[in-house]
Parts: C-alpha cells; structure tokens; sequence
C-alpha cells in the first residue's frame, strides 16, 4: 500500500521527516505539499505522478478537512476503488497508518484510524486543583 | 439577501474561506457562482464537503446566481464566491450591485494563458487584467487578500506595478 501524505506548504514533508525519527526509512511513502500560487489542477497532477498505477492501494493524509489538498484528493479519488482519503492528519495517525499498512486493505485501515482518531488527541490535567 | 464578501478565487470554497472568511464575515451562505461547478456534479459534491454544515450553500452558473441575488429580498448573509475575474465582471454587467471585491487566488496554471506573479497568490493573464480593469471602471473597489488578518492590497496599483495596463 502507498501512503500519500498531502498538505498545504511545509507540513506533509516535515511530518513524515518527523515519522522517520520514529519508524526509520520508510518505503512508499510521499509527502507533497501545495504552496501558495500552486493551482489545483497542477497539484491533481502531482498526486497522479505519486500513485502510479491504479490498482494500487493507495492512502492520502491530509492535513485540514476543506483544505485543498484534501479537496484534490477526493477530485482525484473519484472513481479509483483502491484509494481512501483521510483528513486532520497528526503523528500519531501517520505513525499508526505506516505501521499497520501490511495487515489490512486500504479502506479497512482507513475505517480503523478514524476509530482510534480521539485516542490520539485530549487535554491534559494535573489532579491537584 | 446581503452580499457581506464577494470573492474572486479559483479554489473556489477551500481552508482559507473556511477557517477565516466565514467567521470574519458572519454569512450564514456561500454562493458559489460559476458555470463549471454549475455542470459538474463532481465538483458541486466536494464543494458540498468543503462547506460547514453551520452554512448553506448555493451553487449556480453566474446567470442564474445573478438572477437569485437581484430576486432575494431576503436577510440572509452570503459570502459570494466567482472563480475569476471575468465572472464577476458578468456579474456586474448582469446588474448585480457591488460595491467591493475582494481578490483572493488567482493560482499559477501551468497549461493555458501566460500569467505574470503580481503577488504570491496572484497570477494574472492578460484576460485577468482586462476584466479587472473593467470591474475597477465601474466604480468597484478591488483589494488582493488572502485572509482577513492579512494586508489587503489595492489591485489596480499592484497590477500596475507588475507591468499590466502600459
């Protein structure tokens, strides 16, 4: 499986820098990042380059919901059964989908981040008043 | 109804107009007023994504948006969105009264007409800068902005200064 991560300027890169920190070289894995002026159709056509042939399962992490880079990906999405987009992207998301992409298909995975998505985020609280 | 904000841009309802544009201005619509997304049952889905359930969202070829806003005497507020310069212009020769318009992205397509940086968001045609200049001639305040928080250029001046209208 492929994993794409997608985000407006620097984010995607730096955030799968950062999951290398983490997990080591990881292989089929992108980042590509939209830049102020970059059109939409260019970066449609920068996501085709990235998914290669289309049987291929492949997973976008976005980084906003309504963001552009999640609005090309679900344009680009359209009609290809082996791509799932998810969206509000952070580590422990990018972590999580690279480590456990071997054990399930595409929208499996997908379903199974999005359940363990509120585990990963929460306001932490001394217990002394 | 109320035009609060009426936009120029080509990534049509998007982050910027989401996190920032509908809290600045308080619309509880967006008009999406553009002849593609109109024909395009594709695009009109991911617009419906984009948009906020809080929002309603309308989505016309720029005669029938035109038609609506001349029509509804309504209150309701709306954050009217055109993906380029020449269809506000057919906006306002369809007698849709505006007094401000604000320009957002006009992004660097790589097929198509030969554009010139004006500023980072902002890359103009020929097309572009006439339809400007002919929205600027009917009395139209025209800035360059990309959020609210952000410095709001006068685009006439800009554009001249990236070399348009010599």
């Amino acid at each position: 499986m492929k994993i794409i991560i997608a985000s407006h300027e620097n984010l995607a890169q730096n955030m799968l820098q950062t999951a290398e920190i983490f997990l080591g070289k990881t292989e089929d894995v992108s980042a590509v990042g939209l830049y102020e002026g970059d059109s939409p159709e260019d970066f449609e056509e920068m996501l085709l380059k990235l998914v290669g042939k289309d049987d291929e399962q492949t997973l976008f992490l976005c980084d906003i919901k309504s963001g552009t880079p999640f609005n090309s990906a679900c344009r680009f999405s359209h009609g290809r059964k082996n791509i799932s987009v998810l969206y509000g992207m952070n580590l422990a998301m990018v972590l999580e989908c690279i480590t456990s992409r071997s054990e399930m298909n595409v929208h499996s995975l997908a379903e199974r981040i999005v359940g363990m998505m509120s585990k990963t985020y929460g306001a932490f609280r001394h217990d002394t008043q | 109804m109320k035009i609060l904000e009426t936009r120029i841009d080509d990534r049509l309802i998007h982050g910027q107009i989401v996190t920032a544009w509908i809290q600045a201005t308080g619309a509880d619509a967006i008009i999406v007023a553009d002849d593609n997304a109109a024909g395009d049952a594709l695009s009109q889905s991911i617009l419906k994504m984009a948009t906020p359930d809080s929002v309603q969202l309308i989505i016309k070829s720029l005669s029938d948006a035109a038609e609506l806003i001349k029509k509804d005497k309504s209150e309701v507020g709306v954050l009217l969105i055109v993906s380029n310069a020449s269809g506000a212009r057919k906006l306002l020769e369809s007698d849709v009264k505006l007094e401000k318009i604000t320009l957002g992205n006009i992004t660097n397509k790589k097929s198509g007409q030969e554009r010139k940086m004006v500023l980072k968001f902002i890359f103009a045609s020929e097309d572009d800068a006439e339809n400007l200049r002919a929205i600027s001639n009917m009395g139209v305040i025209i800035t360059a902005q990309t959020v609210p928080n952000d410095k709001a250029y006068d685009v006439m001046e800009i554009m001249k200064k990236a070399g348009f209208y010599k």
